[in-house]
């Protein structure tokens, strides 16, 4: 056994709901504005029922396969060699670069809006530093840091959400549909892909989970959890700065808490509110760095992950600060990783067909 | 496991030399800048920044005799150019966060100003929800070198001013950034903004004296409202325009409508309207297009100049549809004034109609202007008499001949 911990049901929920808003909450309102204008919500429910379905199908994978973790599964299904070559592949295209974007995001954001004139270096430093700290002390302690910081998520929301109602205008969101269901369904595919399409990284969690069978609704409802806070997000930002600002702006929910104004006395707070996506890109990191040590351990059948924790902290700084040359190519490179990303987080499908051809594994 | 622990120190003494003070500004190394103006000489943007004078507003140690603003002025070809030229006059780097206003000359205004702006809203040292107005037949600098009393910094001066006159007497407007980067880019309104005047000589304004007295010689003073083809201003509206302009804008809170009485012509009586709300429509926009404004609105009686029964419902009556023709003439006003006078639509019509009727809007919203002039817009308003203030008849109907 690689991971001796083990996390209860309800704290698999709130890492889930947790790693769903994850980076997601920064950019996801002109990700959607960007095609689907004022129907962002229209677009956001479609992504979430098309990521609920999708869930559920990496669930079902987990359940068919009783419960191993995600290169146990390739090794059942492709055989020892071709799996691990798969899952290796996996890992390092798919939830190392993943794992880049979460920090390099966390970075330009700092960079952009709060100090800019610090190194990106010394923010991906600190950051990784507590990450890896996690890591290294395990599934366990992590999960419930996560969880002692879900009440102040929680009330930071509800502050947010509460001091936006005055400035609310409704009329934003009309006309509904003007261009067709055409561009909704655009932004909703960048919605699946971003985040739900990741949440496959979960495979590698739910074998540690203390009663695995019952994964199946606290994976639902955590996602359904995620995925509403960032329709409502993405919605709030729409009603409030309406939807040509969301799309131009580079990150609009601070934008939108900027806007937070009682009576020229609560106000600018948006660094307070800016302590909801550090908390939620810690957990997001956190779960892929733990993923990624925990899945290239077991390909490598290094005995103990841990050992693996640093190495591959230093080439996530390393990869973090080279992938993108600026911003603007980060822009125009959105669209092409949506498409790069479906091919990884359809291997479920595939493993399924492979599995379906090769009989029930026992 | 003692040796372990003790190589930890280190590690841990770097963090602390890595926590996020690499940008810190020591409050004594930053010049606040609470005002900016613009404007344009030779092909130039000419920036004028107001900065706030620590020394001379502090309440305990404040020094009087030295003015609490300062101003500093330079010349770039992009905004950004002439503020980083500033730090060759500024003593100190100027900070943007606590902007309060921005004036822009009336003849940048005139050229068009849009593209002056873009610096306001990618710095992040900006925020947008600062006021926006027009220097009427001035250059911003002159604005923004007036001395002013009570609120000692001139842009807390100008900010609360604007706020107040919008919020209680209505024919100015507070228009933050947003809102104005909104109005610039939407095809369905144009934008308007308020105007800011100078009244006496600007060199007097500039000196102390004019704040020791008691009538002070040069003021600040919001004007009307000025309208604009996207960003090039066109004219201005006269007080019952731009009153009407925020009528149909919906952004009446609360203001007066003197009327005068039936009982004697000459004699006047106002009322206070407290809570305004208006509704635009459109009809279906298909075969005869038509656009509707309606207002509600709830109002006191708050002065009364001439004898009238105020405890008769039947006055009472009178009064509310007095009051219900006033406003409607502003509307009217502002209605001819964007379909004839500038042709233009800055009461926003466009927006409605985009909202409810979407297919129409595709087809005409390249040259909405045009198609808005043709377009009959009918009014309705409907006010509400509630209270009469703590009097029930005014002492004037009971006055010895």
């Amino acid at each position: 056994m690689l991971e001796n911990g083990r996390i209860s049901v309800r704290q698999f929920t709130v890492l889930v709901a947790l790693y769903t808003v994850g980076t997601a909450i920064l950019i996801i309102p002109s990700v959607l504005a960007a095609k689907a204008m004022q129907d962002i919500w229209i677009a956001g429910l479609i992504g979430l029922g098309a990521g609920l379905v999708l869930v559920f199908f990496y669930w079902k994978i987990a359940e068919r396969f009783q419960y191993m973790n995600l290169v146990e599964i390739l090794e059942k299904c492709f055989g020892k060699w071709i799996g691990k070559a798969v899952a290796f592949s996996y890992f390092v295209f798919y939830l190392f670069i993943l794992s880049t974007f979460v920090l390099r995001d966390i970075g330009d954001f700092m960079l952009t809006v709060m100090m800019v004139e610090t190194p990106i270096e010394a923010i991906h430093i600190i950051f990784l530093a507590v990450v890896l700290y996690g890591v290294k002390l395990g599934l366990e302690t992590f999960t419930r840091t996560t969880e002692l910081f879900l009440p102040w998520i929680v009330i930071l929301f509800v502050v947010l959400f509460i001091t936006l109602l005055p400035q609310i205008e409704f009329t934003n969101i009309l006309p509904v549909m003007e261009n067709g269901i055409q561009p909704v369904l655009r932004s909703s595919l960048s919605f699946i892909v971003f985040p739900f399409l990741e949440l496959v990284v979960f495979l590698m969690i739910i074998p540690y989970v203390n009663e695995p069978k019952k994964t199946k609704k606290a994976f639902l409802f955590g996602t359904a959890l995620g995925g509403g806070l960032l329709i409502l997000i993405a919605t709030l930002s729409i009603l409030v700065i309406g939807v040509n600002e969301t799309a131009r702006s580079i990150y609009p929910t601070y934008d939108l808490s900027k806007t937070i104004n009682i009576r020229e006395f609560f106000q600018r707070v948006e660094a307070f509110m800016a302590l909801i996506w550090f908390i939620t890109v810690f957990v997001k990191l956190v779960v892929l760095t733990y993923a990624l040590c925990l899945g290239l351990a077991s390909v490598f059948n290094v005995q103990d992950y841990k050992l693996l924790t640093l190495p591959i902290g230093l080439m996530l700084y390393v990869v973090s600060l080279v992938i993108f040359p600026s911003s603007t190519y980060l822009i125009e490179f959105t669209p092409i990783y949506d498409f790069y990303a479906v091919i990884w987080g359809l291997m479920p499908v595939f493993i399924w067909l492979v599995s379906l051809v090769r009989g029930k594994p026992v | 496991m003692k040796l372990k622990k003790i190589r930890l120190i280190p590690v841990i003494a770097l963090i602390l030399l890595l926590t996020g003070c690499w940008n810190s500004r020591e409050l004594e190394d930053i010049g606040i800048a609470v005002a900016m103006g613009i404007d344009k000489a030779d092909g130039q943007y000419v920036v004028t920044v107001q900065l706030v004078n620590p020394s001379s507003i502090s309440a305990r140690m404040g020094d009087s005799s030295r003015a609490p603003i300062v101003t500093y002025q330079e010349k770039g070809k992009t905004i950004f150019e002439a503020i980083r030229r500033l730090t060759k006059t500024a003593p100190r780097k100027t900070f943007y966060p606590h902007l309060k206003m921005l004036v822009i000359g009336e003849k940048l205004a005139r050229e068009g100003f849009a593209k002056s702006l873009d610096l306001l809203a990618r710095d992040p040292e900006f925020r947008s929800d600062f006021f926006v107005v027009v220097a009427k037949d001035q250059r911003a600098d002159h604005v923004l070198n007036v001395l002013v009393p009570v609120e000692k910094i001139a842009a807390q001066n100008m900010y609360v001013k604007l706020k107040t006159s919008a919020d209680v007497f209505a024919p100015t407007l507070a228009l933050t950034f947003g809102d104005l980067l909104h109005d610039l880019t939407s095809p369905g309104k144009q934008p308007v903004i308020t105007g800011i005047q100078l009244t006496g000589d600007p060199a007097e304004g500039e000196k102390m004296e004019n704040l020791q007295q008691v009538n002070p010689k040069v003021r600040l003073k919001y004007t009307n409202i000025a309208v604009f083809n996207v960003d090039k201003l066109k004219g201005w509206l006269n007080e019952k325009e731009s009153k009407g302009y925020n009528y149909v804008q919906n952004h009446v809170k609360s203001t007066i409508v003197t009327v005068p009485c039936f009982s004697n012509k000459k004699e006047h009586l106002s009322v206070e309207l407290i809570d305004a709300d208006t509704k635009l429509k459109t009809n279906s926009m298909s075969s005869q297009p038509e656009m509707s404004v309606s207002v509600k609105a709830d109002a006191n009686i708050a002065e009364v100049g001439c004898s009238i029964d105020l405890t008769k419902q039947d006055t009472i009556e009178k009064v509310e549809k007095l009051v219900e023709k006033d406003i409607n003439n502003k509307i009217r006003s502002s209605i001819k004034a964007a379909q004839q006078k500038y042709k233009l639509d800055f009461l926003g019509f466009g927006e409605v109609v985009h909202r409810s009727e979407p297919k129409y809007w595709k087809r005409v919203k390249n040259n909405w202007d045009k198609e808005f002039v043709t377009i009959p817009i009918r009014s309705r308003v409907d006010v509400h008499i509630h209270k009469l203030g703590k009097r029930g008849n005014s002492y004037i109907n009971e006055l010895k001949e």
